[in-house]
C-alpha cells in the first residue's frame, strides 16, 4: 500500500508540474511577443516576394505576414501564434528540405518553431495583447467580464523541456559522439575556420585553453539542461548561461540561437514571480513601496 | 459536467505525454540509435564545423640554413591574409597544402628554391600530423609561374 502511495504522491506532483500546471500568462505573452521579434529577424528578409523562387515560397511567405504581425500585436494571439509556429515548419521542411532552400534547415530555425508551436498550447494573449485590451473595453461597455490573467500553462513547461533537451542531447552530442571536441580539437578547428584560416596561432596557450572551453561548455550545457528546473539552482544558472550564449553569439555565427534560448529561459521562471516583478516595473514609485 | 471535463484533462495528459515523448525520443533516435532520418531533429551544434581544415606551415632554409618560415601570403603577393582569396587563407587537404606549396617555390628567387611543409589537419579524432617538413615540395615544382594578384 505504501508503495501505491508513494506512487499516487509522485504522480500527482508530476501531474501538477506538468499538464494541470497554471499560473499568470504574462511570461507567455512576453515569450510571444520575443519569439515574434526573434522569427522577424531571422525569417522576414528571406521571405519577402523579391527572395520568393516559386509559388510555394509565395504562398508561405504570405501566411507569415499575416501571421507574425498579428503574434506580434496580440491579435487572434493563439490562432496567430499557431499559425506562424505551421507557417515556420512549412519554411523548414517544405522550402528547407524539400525544395532545397538550405537557409531554412538550421538547429536555430527548427529550435523557433518548435517554440512557437508549443507556445499556441497557452493562452499567450490573455496578457499584454491586443485581446486583452478588447476583452477589458467590453468589459467596460457592460460586456462579459474579461477573462483572468491566469491559465493553464502546460505549453511553457514543454518549452522547458524542449530548452532542457537542446542542453543535454547537445553536451551528448559533444561528450560522446565528437571525439575530438573535449580535447579541444574540434573548438580549434571552428576558430581556424572562422578566424584564422590555416595559419597557425601566434598565442601558444590556444590548445589548453579550447580544451578548457570544451570542458566547460559540456559540464554548463548539463548544468543548464538539468538545473534550470530548480528554483535555487537558477540564480546562478540563469546569468552563466546568459554570459555563455552572449559568448557563443560573439564568437560564433549562431544567428538567433543564442537570443532565442536567453528568451525562453522564461518557461522556467514562476510565472506569478513574473507577474508580480511586471506589476513592481509598471508601478510609480509609491505604489511600489509598502 | 464531470464526463467532457475528464476527457479534455486526458487529452491534455495525452498530448503532454507525447509531446514530452517526441522533444526526448526524436534526438535519441538520431544521436543514439542511428537513426537516418534528417527530418527528426538532433541537438547536434558545430559538430563538424571546421573539421577538414589544416594547420600548415611553410619553410625555407634561412641564411644559416636553418628552416624559417615563409609569409605565403608575401611570397604570393597578396601582402596579408585577409587580401588572399580563402583557396589560400583555408587548406583543406595535404594535396591542396602541398598544391600552394609549389606555387611558393615558383615564387622564390630561383636559386632559393626549397619549400618544406609542416601540416596537422583537423579529422573526427583530432589533428592529424599529415606533414613534417620530411621532403622539399621544390623538386616536384611545376614550371609555372606564381599567380599574380593583380
Amino acid at each position: 500500500m505504501r508503495i501505491a502511495d508513494t506512487a499516487r504522491a509522485v504522480l500527482s506532483a508530476a501531474a501538477r508540474w506538468g499538464p494541470d500546471f497554471e499560473g499568470s500568462t504574462r511570461p507567455a505573452a512576453l515569450l510571444r511577443l520575443g519569439l515574434a521579434g526573434l522569427v522577424w529577424t531571422r525569417f522576414a528578409r528571406s521571405l519577402c516576394l523579391f527572395k520568393c523562387a516559386n509559388p510555394d515560397h509565395v504562398v508561405i511567405a504570405a501566411c507569415f505576414f499575416v501571421f507574425t504581425p498579428l503574434m506580434t500585436v496580440g491579435r487572434f494571439s493563439r490562432l496567430a501564434t499557431a499559425g506562424t509556429g505551421l507557417t515556420l515548419l512549412a519554411c523548414y521542411y517544405h522550402l528547407g528540405m524539400a525544395l532545397g532552400h538550405d537557409g531554412f534547415v538550421h538547429h536555430h530555425t527548427y529550435l523557433l518553431a518548435s517554440a512557437t508551436l508549443l507556445l499556441a498550447l497557452t493562452p499567450c494573449g490573455r496578457s499584454l495583447s491586443w485581446d486583452r485590451l478588447a476583452a477589458l473595453r467590453a468589459e467596460a461597455r457592460g460586456g462579459p467580464p474579461a477573462p483572468p490573467e491566469r491559465g493553464p500553462l502546460w505549453g511553457q513547461r514543454l518549452i522547458a523541456l524542449q530548452v532542457s533537451m537542446v542542453y543535454l542531447w547537445g553536451a551528448w552530442d559533444k561528450a560522446i559522439s565528437n571525439p575530438a571536441f573535449l580535447s579541444g580539437d574540434a573548438l580549434e578547428y571552428s576558430l581556424h575556420w572562422i578566424y584564422l584560416g590555416s595559419d597557425s596561432p601566434t598565442w601558444r596557450g590556444l590548445p589548453q585553453l579550447s580544451a578548457a572551453a570544451a570542458r566547460g561548455t559540456v559540464l554548463l550545457e548539463v548544468a543548464l539542461g538539468a538545473g534550470l528546473f530548480f528554483r535555487s539552482l537558477r540564480r546562478w544558472l540563469i546569468p552563466a548561461g546568459l554570459v555563455f550564449h552572449a559568448i557563443i553569439y560573439y564568437t560564433l555565427p549562431v544567428s538567433t540561437f543564442s537570443m532565442t534560448m536567453a528568451l525562453l529561459y522564461l518557461a522556467f521562471l514562476d510565472p506569478d514571480a513574473v507577474h508580480r516583478a511586471l506589476d513592481r516595473l509598471v508601478a510609480g514609485p509609491s505604489e511600489a513601496r509598502p | 459536467m464531470q464526463g467532457p471535463i475528464g476527457v479534455a484533462r486526458w487529452l491534455r495528459y495525452g498530448a503532454f505525454i507525447t509531446v514530452s515523448a517526441f522533444l526526448f525520443a526524436g534526438p535519441l533516435y538520431r544521436q543514439v540509435l542511428g537513426g537516418e532520418d534528417k527530418r527528426v531533429r538532433s541537438w547536434v551544434m558545430f559538430h563538424g564545423h571546421g573539421r577538414g581544415i589544416c594547420e600548415v606551415r611553410y619553410l625555407s632554409p634561412g641564411q644559416g640554413g636553418e628552416l624559417t618560415p615563409l609569409n605565403r601570403y608575401a611570397l604570393l603577393g597578396y601582402g596579408e591574409r585577409e587580401r588572399a582569396p580563402r583557396s589560400v587563407q583555408r587548406l583543406r587537404s595535404l594535396e591542396e597544402a602541398e598544391r600552394l606549396g609549389r606555387r611558393l617555390c615558383a615564387a622564390l628567387p630561383a636559386g632559393d628554391r626549397e619549400v618544406r611543409l609542416e601540416a596537422r589537419c583537423g579529422e573526427r579524432e583530432g589533428w592529424r600530423v599529415v606533414a613534417e617538413a620530411e621532403r622539399d615540395l621544390c623538386d616536384q615544382a611545376p614550371t609555372l609561374g606564381a599567380r599574380s594578384p593583380l
